[in-house]
């Protein structure tokens, strides 16, 4: 049990710096880093791209300095199949959750510093973040601290659970 | 019965006793009930100790007076006829035996008694102090010789109600009018001028209005004779309308008989009928008391009453309440009735009646029911209007007097009186406090103010009362006929609380101390009571356990008081004080100038109270414990505190908050004029070192005073001239004209040497550069003075100066700092030339030596050649001692520097603020840390008077040597030094480094001096073992010295200070949950322990709560109540925690991601929701308990919370992003339409509270899978509706979209989860179980700088091993 707790950051937002979470393995149901499964993460960075089709999704791209990582915030929670369940049993929640993933599209803009946390997925074979939230980081000290917690985090966490459990 | 053997008492044997006594016709009866008194015994307040109450002195043999009651007399101009009753105006029954006449009243008072001879056969005399006296006659029989007086006309008992011509326009014709009803209420005699007529001029017209409750029955409306009137069956009426009877003239002396028969059935005959305008057009039929005119009493005695008996709402409904006297206030117009009923007496015409005394049974009729609920207290009033009426059911059986109401003409009285009855007792209120503290300060006429000048506590009352609380006064008249509550304006006034009292400080220290009992047990008290085997909870000192003090902050909004006092240096402890007639408490300023006023009236609205100490056991109350609350009782007992203070309580606040009071009356010095004291040249000077007060001991040869102290300070190589004179100008001006002349200096120097604008700090070749262009400066100064005074040849900084002088007032001059000596002396060295020098503040100078702060700056005047700062102008003047006496001034000074050149496009007159150039740092004058947590408005903020701005390039070489002189006294500092005082008094002394270093062979500790800054963790006595920061605590002192060890936390480390430290130099507030700078302390070599020398100096730089509410470890300390943890707090990763059931302290960085659950819960605080909002108190609910699962990359755990600490995870305080709402139908209903400013989660959450009460929420949903599963639950029977759900799931939900917080925290294992979640009757979710779980402490933003700088030190340091914290 304490093997598979080691083994497993799958209920954790990690922090890895874009060419690291670009890098990831896609296993059969989730990801892992040199054997530690994951399957949520956070980056910070610049914002990049931004496709936005309202009603459907924000595409945008978020570079922290060492790569771009896609992410992908959905804004169909109104019409998409996938909400289907949750729209008859919790219609006020689902309500919420489109209106505050509608208000955080409009504020991705290219050139902010987001922090955006979500599920690692994968797109066209591609690693991407289906954002769970975004948030602007308004203090310029915020991505440098980023690399910072992303270095320890690697160093202290990461790299040690994928070394004794391989 | 009456004994036969009667002595027959005359009123002038009473009289010429002029004693209080009661007597009796027979000593054996006993009176058939028997009414509560106050007790004697236990009416002597903890308040009032002075106040003593005595049972009247029996006489001891039976006595019997024989004499008439007869009603009061008036003469022509409607006076009391000469007669020794304390008021002119009295409106009392009057009894006579022959031998003399006295005031008296009766019970079981009938009007047959009138005028006849009556025997009293039980009786209180209570003589007046200016002659006369009052009798209150209790039992009474005809004699039976009596003939004389007021007869019935016929059978049913009719009395004339005049004797002779009323008024002039009298017609007898048309008395043919009968009233018969219930008498109702009965106005206060009243005098109207008459000038109508030839005849009544100079005569004034008395009288008084009766209201009568009529029948509308037929019979009643038909004349049919007065004898069926009065036959008719009496049920057969319901007395519903009102009519009103004017009784003047000569009927005028029936007010007391008529007062009497209130809810009595009676009729009158022979009145008539008159038109009366109360208004410009409204008119109000009246019937009028004629000579004709006749009182018939009904055979049977009939009662009746309007009033139905319900609850008391206080709403301002009229209704009789009874009740027992017991304290009577201001001059009787404040009477207490009960536990928190108070009867106001304040109208103009009312006359207090004598029987009203403490002690006595009365019944107030008419009188209007207010509930009155200050921020203070809350209380029943009893508003007495022109209805009201009082009436004794039980004279009072003790031994006091009676009191007067003056006949209230000063302007004080008619605004008390045009009053709403909430902001009266207020006003009552303040004004007895004005009178406690400022008795023998200011005469009292200064206070109250006279018939034409308003007094200080009307002009203060004026300026707080807001609009609602004055209202428009009418005549009798017009009150009485259109009375409803609205005119008296006695409604309910929800705007009571926003009324705060000024107090007497001695009220509000034992205020404090009932505070101060009530706080919970402190952690490590608790440690020794409950588990004395286990002490890893607690420090140890010396193989010692101590026990921890609490401290409590209390933020001036949550009491409702007003601080109002002289700022003074105490002469007994030397520590800065708010002080008045009744008390003293510490005050602690950060932001205090140097110039501040001494005795000068501050008022402080925002403040904190810190409350530290031991809590006491219960057997350890004192009996000013059980003040447990302010009450009007409390205020208006008061008295001086003739105890020593109470130590541990103290109060914080900034000047800038603070009002001065300039009252003119007072004669305080007259300020001089401050723009000429700001102009001219000043040396510009830094602290260095303030060494502690010295106290003078007897044969002390070297301390030449009883207390001095000593300010070591630096003069820098700089002066700065201030023009002073365009003080009156506008801001923008002024800075338009420095900008031009800023700008010419700059286009010259980029000319010259084409160098950056941008100045590269510590470059010596760019100040040469500078230094070569100093020939470019021409101050364009107005009038040339400055020719005269600055050398030509100097290194010159043209800059802008903002002077904040004590009234707040900016004064905007500009000026020139100018380098000084620098060539004269050293040539072309860059060295600055420096002077150290000793400043001296004698105990009358005290005030300037407590504002000068280490490390700040300060300008002092040159003075010529009789100033003490001369010498400063000869060649050498190291070490020189100066003698700073209250002429010499020293202000303080901060730099800014300023982006771009300046603003010429700022036209605005506002003062100097941020908005109009960009001040991005400030590298000189000193910063105030406020603490985080009470006072986080006011973050960092400068509180020096002068502010200088100029232009950064100009700046470099001011820098440049500042940057120097710090160089070389820090080394100074670093270096193990005395203190030479050879030039104190003649004699070379130097003090020794007398502390003893514990456990060392050495005689002397060896070591260097340095300065350190932490977080204060604890204070003890190394010999006591116990907490120096208590209430006990001058009791832990031996002498004046005291062995103290201060354990401080400095950065992740904790460091103990050891040594003896003078009381005098212990500082205000020191104590766990203080940020203190230790200066000078000596470091041992030997090891890591620092030891506080005699010079060594404590300063407070910020205070913050201990008594976080924290469940301690299960097996230590019960769950319940506050406690502290004195542990450091080692940051660490959640991966890193492990389950163990140790409390050391940790810090985490992360952010929430689900909220597992949470109960809110309606606070009973009463207080205004916007006032707490604005000053960041804790939310005007409590969160009792809230499990939030928290991550940080590396794991998750879960962190239970509770108040602020859970509100700040909340992120209540924050605005509800209403775009994050969008478009939702929802979004409207949550945020008010749109038009609530107030957006944040704490308005629409106590919104739903005050319908619910309490609401517990719990998320049965993965929060791995982030699906929220919400269950909401209420204690009160309604439904949550739809839309508070939403926005309850909203607040869930917006919890988790946070940026990153640090939580300061303790590991819980799992049987301090059990007992936590037994403790709220929790059943968590089994999911929580798998996690590790913490306790929040404390919750902030983390500063991504900081945490990055310390990131990077951790990085570098190669600690990237994945260490487990082994807590």
């Amino acid at each position: 049990m304490e093997k598979e707790r080691l083994k497993s950051l799958t209920a954790v937002h990690v922090k890895l710096l874009a060419f690291d979470l670009l890098a990831l393995t896609r296993t059969p149901h989730t990801f892992s880093r040199r054997g530690l499964f994951l399957s949520r993460a956070e980056t910070l960075g610049t914002v990049t791209s931004r496709d936005h089709k309202p009603g459907r999704f924000l595409k945008f791209a978020v570079d922290d300095g060492t790569g771009c990582v896609p992410c992908i915030l959905w804004l169909n929670h109104l019409t998409s199949p996938h909400f289907a369940p949750r729209r008859a049993a919790d219609q006020d929640g689902l309500l919420m959750a489109a209106g505050v993933a509608a208000s955080q599209s409009s504020e991705v803009r290219i050139g902010a510093v987001v922090r955006v946390r979500g599920r690692i997925t994968s797109y066209r074979g591609s690693v991407q973040i289906t954002v769970a939230n975004v948030v602007v980081e308004r203090d310029p000290n915020a991505e440098i601290l980023h690399w910072l917690d992303c270095l320890r985090l690697a160093r202290k966490v990461y790299d040690r659970r994928s070394i004794s459990c391989p | 019965m009456e004994a036969s053997g009667a002595e027959l008492l005359t009123l002038s044997d009473l009289l010429r006793r002029s004693r209080p006594l009661s007597g009796a016709a027979s000593l054996s009866s006993s009176t058939s009930r028997r009414i509560p008194v106050p007790n004697p015994r236990e009416e002597p307040t903890t308040e009032n100790p002075s106040l003593t109450l005595k049972i009247l002195v029996p006489l001891n043999h039976p006595v019997v007076l024989v004499g008439t009651v007869i009603l009061p007399v008036y003469d022509e101009k409607g006076l009391s006829i000469p007669f020794k009753c304390p008021s002119s105006n009295s409106a009392c029954f009057r009894f006579s035996d022959g031998t003399s006449t006295v005031c008296c009243d009766v019970l079981n008072f009938g009007v047959p008694m009138l005028g006849e001879k009556i025997r009293v056969l039980a009786f209180n005399f209570i003589p007046f102090k200016h002659g006369g006296g009052f009798l209150e006659i209790v039992k009474w029989s005809f004699s039976s010789s009596s003939m004389a007086g007021l007869r019935p006309c016929s059978s049913i008992a009719s009395f004339p109600l005049t004797s002779g011509a009323i008024t002039a326009f009298e017609d007898g014709a048309k008395a043919r009018y009968n009233v018969l009803g219930a008498v109702e209420s009965v106005s206060p005699v009243f005098i109207v001028p008459c000038s109508m007529t030839m005849e009544s001029n100079g005569r004034h017209l008395r009288g008084f209005l009766v209201e009568f409750m009529i029948c509308g029955c037929q019979l009643c409306k038909s004349k049919v004779p007065l004898k069926e009137l009065v036959n008719s069956s009496f049920e057969s009426h319901s007395y519903s309308e009102a009519v009103f009877v004017y009784f003047c003239g000569s009927a005028s002396r029936w007010h007391p008989a008529i007062t009497k028969l209130i809810s009595s059935v009676v009729v009158l005959s022979g009145l008539k009928k008159k038109l009366m305008y109360i208004e410009k057009e409204e008119s109000q039929l009246v019937f009028v008391v004629t000579e004709k005119s006749l009182l018939h009493l009904l055979g049977m005695p009939r009662k009746w009453s309007t009033h139905v008996k319900t609850g008391i709402k206080g709403e301002g409904e009229c209704g009789h309440y009874s009740g027992i006297v017991r304290g009577m206030y201001m001059q009787g117009m404040v009477v207490e009735l009960d536990k928190e009923v108070w009867l106001l007496l304040t109208g103009q015409q009312l006359i207090l009646p004598h029987s009203i005394r403490i002690g006595a049974l009365i019944a107030v009729k008419n009188a209007h029911f207010v509930r009155a609920k200050f921020a203070f207290t809350e209380v029943l009033i009893l508003g007495h209007c022109f209805k009201s009426s009082i009436m004794v059911g039980s004279f009072s059986p003790l031994e006091t007097g009676c009191h007067v109401k003056p006949q209230m003409q000063s302007l004080l009285g008619i605004f008390i009186a045009s009053l709403a009855f909430s902001a009266r007792l207020w006003m009552l209120l303040a004004v007895s406090c004005f009178l406690k503290k400022f008795a023998g300060i200011l005469p009292e006429k200064e206070i109250l103010g006279s018939k034409r000048k308003e007094g200080l506590s009307q002009a203060y009352a004026r300026s707080c009362l807001p609009s609602w609380a004055i209202r428009s006064q009418h005549g009798v008249f017009l009150e009485l006929c259109k009375h409803v509550s609205a005119s008296c304006k006695c409604g309910p006034q929800p705007y009571d609380s926003e009324l705060k009292l000024v107090v007497p400080l001695s009220t509000f220290i034992l205020y404090c101390e009932a505070m101060r009992s009530k706080m919970p047990q402190g952690r490590g008290q608790a440690c020794q009571e409950s588990d004395k085997s286990d002490k890893s909870c607690c420090l140890c000192f010396g193989g010692g356990t101590h026990s921890e003090s609490v401290r409590r902050i209390i933020p001036s909004q949550d009491i409702g008081i007003i601080l109002f006092g002289t700022l003074k240096i105490s002469p007994a402890s030397g520590r800065l004080q708010l002080f008045d007639a009744t008390g003293s408490v510490d005050v602690l300023i950060p932001d205090l100038p140097s110039t501040w006023k001494s005795n000068g009236i501050y008022e402080v609205s925002e403040y904190s109270i810190i409350i530290e100490g031991m809590p006491q056991t219960a057997s350890g109350h004192s009996k000013e414990h059980h003040f447990s609350s302010l009450s009007c009782k409390s205020i208006f007992n008061c008295t001086a505190l003739l105890r020593k203070m109470s130590m541990g309580i103290f109060v914080y606040f900034h000047l800038r908050n603070a009002t001065y009071r300039d009252f003119s009356f007072r004669s305080c010095d007259v300020p001089k004029d401050e723009h000429e004291e700001l102009s001219g040249k000043f040396h510009v000077l830094q602290v260095v070192h303030k060494f502690p007060v010295l106290q003078k001991f007897p044969g002390d040869l070297v301390i030449s005073e009883r207390s001095s102290a000593f300010v070591e300070a630096i003069i820098l190589p700089w002066d700065l001239f201030l023009a002073g004179n365009n003080g009156g100008e506008h801001f923008s001006e002024a800075m338009k004209s420095l900008s031009n002349h800023w700008a010419r200096v700059s286009r010259k120097r980029q000319k010259t040497d084409g160098i950056s604008t941008t100045l590269s700090s510590g470059s010596l070749d760019d100040v040469n550069n500078f230094r070569s262009d100093r020939s470019a400066f021409s101050i364009s100064s107005r009038d040339g003075e400055i020719d005269g005074l600055i050398d030509i040849n100097s290194y010159k900084i043209p800059c802008l100066a903002t002077v904040r002088n004590s009234n707040k007032m900016v004064l905007v001059s500009s000026g020139i700092l100018y380098s000084t000596k620098r060539e004269a002396k050293t040539g072309s060295c860059c060295k600055p030339s420096t002077q150290k020098i000793l400043m001296e503040f004698k105990f009358s100078n005290l005030s300037q030596y407590q504002g000068l702060q280490i490390d700040g700056y300060y300008i002092v005047k040159h003075h010529g050649k009789n100033s003490s700062f001369r010498f400063l102008d000869s060649d050498y003047a190291w070490g020189e001692k100066i003698l700073i006496t209250s002429e010499t001034k020293l202000r303080s000074l901060s730099i800014f520097s300023s982006d771009t050149p300046l603003d010429n496009g700022s036209s605005s007159d506002a003062p100097l603020g941020k908005s109009h150039f960009s001040t991005n740092e400030i590298f000189l004058g000193y910063e105030i840390r406020i603490p985080a947590k009470a006072y986080a408005d006011y973050s960092s903020v400068t509180c020096s008077e002068i502010h200088l701005v100029a232009y950064k390039d100009l700046l470099g070489p001011l820098e440049l040597d500042l940057k120097e002189i710090q160089c070389q006294f820090t080394k100074m500092n670093y270096s193990l030094e005395t203190v030479n005082l050879s030039r104190c008094n003649g004699t070379n002394v130097s003090l020794p480094l007398s502390s003893k270093a514990p456990g060392f062979g050495f005689p002397f500790p060896d070591g260097n001096l340095i300065c350190i800054r932490g977080d204060v963790i604890s204070v003890h006595n190394i010999k006591s073992h116990k907490s120096l920061v208590n209430s006990n605590c001058w009791g832990n002192w031996h002498g004046d010295i005291s062995s103290v060890s201060i354990h401080i936390l400095n950065g992740n480390h904790t460091v103990e200070i050891f040594g003896s430290l003078r009381k005098h130099a212990f500082p205000i507030g020191l104590g766990p949950g203080v940020n203190a700078t230790f200066y000078r302390i000596l470091k041992l070599s030997a090891q890591n322990r620092f030891m506080l020398t005699p010079i060594s100096f404590i300063e407070i730089d910020s205070v913050r709560m201990v008594n976080d509410h924290f469940p301690c470890h299960a097996n230590t300390c019960s769950t319940s109540d506050s406690s502290i943890v004195p542990t450091v707090a080692s940051s660490c990763l959640i991966s890193q925690l492990v389950p163990c059931s140790s409390s050391n302290s940790i810090q985490l960085r992360c952010r929430v991601v689900d909220v597992g659950m949470l109960i809110l819960e309606r606070d009973g605080r009463s207080g205004s929701l916007k006032s707490k909002l604005k000053c960041r108190a804790p939310p005007p609910f409590n969160i009792p308990i809230a499990a939030f699962v928290v991550e940080d990359g590396s794991s998750s755990c879960v962190c239970w919370a509770n108040g602020e600490q859970a509100s700040t995870l909340l992120r209540l305080s924050e605005t509800l992003p209403r775009t994050a709402l969008g478009s939702s139908y929802w979004a409207l209903k949550w945020v008010g339409g749109g038009n609530n400013t107030c957006g944040s989660s704490y308005y629409s959450l106590e919104r739903i509270l005050k319908k619910h009460g309490r609401i517990t929420m719990k998320n049965y949903g993965s929060s791995i899978e982030s699906c929220q599963d919400l269950s909401f639950s209420v204690s009160s029977e309604n439904v949550l509706s739809n839309s508070d759900e939403s926005l309850l799931q909203y607040v869930i939900f917006n919890a988790c979209l946070g940026v990153d917080l640090t939580i300061v925290g303790n590991n819980m294992d799992s049987a301090a989860v059990k007992k936590l979640q037994e403790q709220h009757s929790l059943h968590v979710d089994t999911e929580l179980d798998s996690f590790q779980h913490l306790w929040a402490r404390e919750v902030h933003r983390s500063d991504p700088l900081k945490e990055a700088r310390r990131t990077i030190e951790e990085l570098l340091a190669g600690n990237c091993y994945d260490e487990q914290i082994s807590c």
